[in-house]
């Protein structure tokens, strides 16, 4: 065993205050550090979080649209509003040529104009 | 305060426990750091990084052990780490098998006295002296740490143990003749 090793293991040097300053200074660095890393972190997960929430009710909504399409009242009434209206009397050739003829014998110059 | 109740709580990252614990032993280690660095500077820079990751790595410390050990441990890790970083830390590599092994430097040796002599030394025997002689290092522990052979450690603490004793010596001769 040595001999120097217990003699000269608890000395005791005095130490300049300055030292300590430092030292303060750079834990306190290195808490801020790391509240910052903290934060930057719970962030980018509250940021991802966000992000997949939005994303799945993105989709949820796309996919719930596809299923009420054909069930869905004010879309099916702007689709089939013209087939409607080609449905209406209107539109039948039927009406449409008696009343042709009712302008023909009504007004005879009319009629030789367009014949 | 209780040191478990310390460490405890410098865990935690108590300002106070850390304060408390730096002035129960800076002065300790200052004396550890001292005897592996010359410089000033350099020695209350060792210091502080010694003390920055004893407080940041403390967590690491099971108990197992004392903590003054353990935290000797860190301070000279920490000073060898500072002279690898330094360009004028070049140990003499020559082997020295067929010196014989070195007197005892005398343990009535004073702290004083001692220091002055080990400022005297080159790096690579002080350091070598530091970690066998006085921090209890073991040869093949020494070779690990430094990167040298065990050969080399040992070569180094017999030169280192000669180089002492005739400063030793030339220094009593200085004394007697003033």
């Amino acid at each position: 065993m040595n001999e120097l090793k217990p003699l000269h293991q608890d000395n005791t040097v005095e130490v300049p205050r300055r030292v300590w300053n430092q030292l303060e200074s750079k834990l306190n660095n290195n808490k801020q550090k790391k509240k910052l890393l903290r934060m930057k972190v719970i962030s980018g997960v509250a940021a991802c979080l966000i992000a997949a929430f939005g994303l799945s009710y993105l989709s949820v909504g796309i996919s719930g649209d596809k299923g009420s399409f054909a069930s869905n009242g004010n879309y099916k009434s702007m689709v089939f509003e013209d087939l409607e209206k080609e449905e209406s009397s209107l539109y039948d050739f039927n009406q449409v040529a008696k009343l042709k003829s009712v302008i023909l014998n009504s007004h005879p110059s009319f009629a030789k104009r367009h014949r | 305060m209780d040191l478990q109740k310390i460490i405890l709580l410098c865990k935690n990252q108590d300002a106070n426990a850390q304060r408390h614990l730096y002035s129960t032993y800076s002065g300790l280690m200052f004396s550890v750091v001292k005897r592996y660095l010359k410089n000033e500077e350099d020695a209350e820079d060792a210091l502080i990084e010694s003390f920055f990751k004893i407080f940041t790595k403390i967590n690491t410390y099971k108990g197992q052990g004392s903590f003054e050990g353990w935290m000797r441990r860190v301070v000279v890790n920490e000073c060898l780490m500072k002279l690898r970083k330094k360009r004028n830390f070049t140990m003499a590599l020559e082997e020295a098998y067929d010196i014989g092994e070195a007197e005892m430097i005398t343990p009535s040796l004073a702290y004083q006295d001692l220091m002055k002599v080990l400022e005297n030394l080159p790096t690579g025997y002080r350091t070598i002296f530091n970690l066998y002689e006085i921090e209890g290092y073991k040869h093949r522990e020494i070779a690990e740490k430094l990167g040298i052979s065990i050969n080399t450690s040992k070569s180094q603490l017999i030169l280192a143990k000669k180089r002492i004793r005739d400063l030793i010596k030339k220094k009593q001769l200085i004394e007697r003749a003033g």
